[in-house]
């Protein structure tokens, strides 16, 4: 069926709501209909914010958060990826820890965390170990499918071309599984921030997430939202720029 | 030098071991037997039914397949594996997409350690003669089908081997589109002097582009007919109007109907119903 309504840029439709539902809450708590120890108007949220920065209050969560989120980011993708390979090329291995593997995406691992407490203690090691195992599933899971949905035609040139198995790996099926690696790493990095954020609310002293939950506690409101809108843009821009990368790889190959 | 033998294929056979899902294994007698001699920079095309092991005989050649008997000689030398004087393209898109036209075709010389400046010399040369000038900085997305097969194409030229398997490469190309390509094909091959060995299901496609055509037979197959094809060079899209062309994809098809029947498992009886 033929669309017949007029044609609007998907952009404006996106900013609109956004822009849209800033004002209407904005609106809402500066006219009184959302009292204050609920919400505070969005742009009180980001002067409170703007003042942090300023102070240079924000700097060591910021670095906390981002030292757990590429440290565990590193380790995952490293591992995930040599993983990813190995289960490839050893198709009974792979089929018999698969289970396991996608399994672990069902588990609320932050229930292990008295158990981390424990062995890691308090602070980034329980956070870097929970973040990697989480991390590390998409990333081995795309690997050995990427692998796997190469077409049997590459080997075939790279074999005719008489390649050494080295030069068949990083100049034939590497990049013929990029994508698919791409996709992981993508969603590994988003599972990286989200899992640090929220194991920072239980397991640390420093962060940006810890931040969030010692305003709450304190009924700093103003405060609190301040670090909801810095984790937020932190989480935007990481997602639009991996969306802008995976984008850019795939359309070179579409 | 058209005289001199540079590919022989003596009782080349191929059986498969298939397993079943209850375990219990059976043989499937692909190919018979096949004996041929390839003169240096002729085209000979094989034709033959669906399923008679035309590319895995291709396979064979190219040392991408062992054979389960007989021997495929290059001059004097036995294949055992892939060698340096045959280059390959497949019947697949077999172009690399993260790589430019140019960066496909330098592959084969990239794998063998030419440096950059040289290779990109030789191959801006095999780029013209493919007729993808101008597109050296494109990446295959951005090309047609055709464009495709001709960088695949050039990327076997590219390293200079004495004889060119082609397996089916124009299989996905509209019928317009395979006739004007294979008019660039012959040129390349007048201009090249490669010997070629060509695969193709398409009988106006084989008398048109060949020296002589290799009926083989339904599986297990073997080579039931050597068609010799005098019409005269240079040939182009006009040649399938002559006479002589009519004559020959008629005779090639009464050979080949009884084989793609069987294969198909089809009797006259059905035929006429």
């Amino acid at each position: 069926m033929p669309e017949t309504y007029p044609k609007i840029k998907p952009q404006w439709v996106q900013w609109s709501i956004i822009v849209g539902s800033v004002l209407i809450l904005e609106a809402l708590s500066r006219g009184g209909l959302i009292r204050r120890t609920i919400l505070v108007p969005p742009t009180e949220m980001v002067y409170t914010l703007a003042g942090f920065i300023v102070a240079n209050q924000v700097t060591p969560h910021f670095i906390r958060t981002m030292v757990e989120t590429f440290s565990s980011f590193a380790i995952a993708a490293t591992f995930g990826i040599g993983i990813g390979i190995f289960f490839w090329k050893f198709i009974r291995i792979g089929k018999m820890f698969e289970p396991y593997i996608v399994s672990i995406y069902a588990m609320p691992l932050v229930l292990f965390y008295p158990l981390l407490l424990i062995f890691l203690g308090l602070g980034s090691p329980p956070i870097i170990f929970i973040t990697t195992i989480t991390s590390i599933i998409p990333i081995i899971l795309n690997t050995t499918i990427g692998f796997r949905e190469i077409g049997e035609v590459l080997h075939k040139v790279a074999k005719s071309n008489r390649c050494t198995p080295w030069q068949t790996f990083s100049k034939v099926l590497f990049p013929a599984a990029t994508p698919f690696i791409f996709t992981g790493l993508k969603l590994g990095f988003i599972y990286a921030l989200i899992v640090t954020i929220g194991m920072e609310f239980i397991l640390t002293d420093l962060g940006l997430g810890f931040q969030v939950h010692q305003y709450y506690d304190f009924f700093n409101s103003p405060a609190m939202y301040a670090y909801i809108v810095l984790n937020l843009l932190i989480a935007v821009l990481a997602n639009a720029l991996l969306f802008r990368g995976e984008g850019a790889v795939r359309r070179e190959r579409a | 030098m058209k005289d001199k033998t540079c590919l022989s294929l003596w009782q080349v056979a191929m059986t498969y071991n298939l397993r079943a899902p209850d375990g219990t294994v059976t043989d499937l007698e692909a190919i018979r037997e096949v004996t041929h001699e390839l003169r240096m920079g002729e085209f000979v095309t094989i034709i033959g039914p669906s399923g008679c092991g035309k590319s895995t005989l291709l396979e064979v050649i190219a040392g991408l397949r062992k054979a389960s008997g007989g021997e495929v000689y290059i001059w004097d030398q036995r294949i055992t594996g892939p060698h340096p004087s045959i280059g390959m393209v497949f019947q697949e898109e077999s172009t690399f997409p993260w790589r430019t036209v140019m960066e496909n075709v330098e592959f084969g010389l990239e794998v063998r350690g030419v440096p950059k400046k040289e290779r990109q010399k030789t191959c801006q040369r095999i780029i013209e003669i493919v007729g993808l000038h101008g597109f050296e900085n494109s990446h295959p997305n951005a090309l047609s089908g055709g464009m495709k097969q001709r960088v695949a194409i050039a990327r076997a030229l590219a390293t200079d081997p004495e004889i060119m398997l082609m397996d089916e490469p124009f299989g996905a190309l509209d019928q317009q589109t395979r006739l004007f390509i294979g008019q660039e094909l012959l040129r390349i091959w007048e201009e090249t002097g490669k010997t070629i060995l060509f695969v193709t299901h398409d009988i106006n496609e084989a008398v048109y582009l060949s020296d002589r055509v290799l009926v083989m037979s339904h599986r297990p197959s073997v080579v039931k007919a050597v068609v010799e094809v005098d019409i005269p060079r240079p040939r182009d899209t006009s040649t399938i109007t002559l006479e002589r062309f009519h004559e020959l994809t008629s005779a090639l098809w009464e050979t080949l109907r009884v084989e793609s029947e069987k294969a198909l498992g089809i009797t006259k009886t059905e035929v006429h119903i």
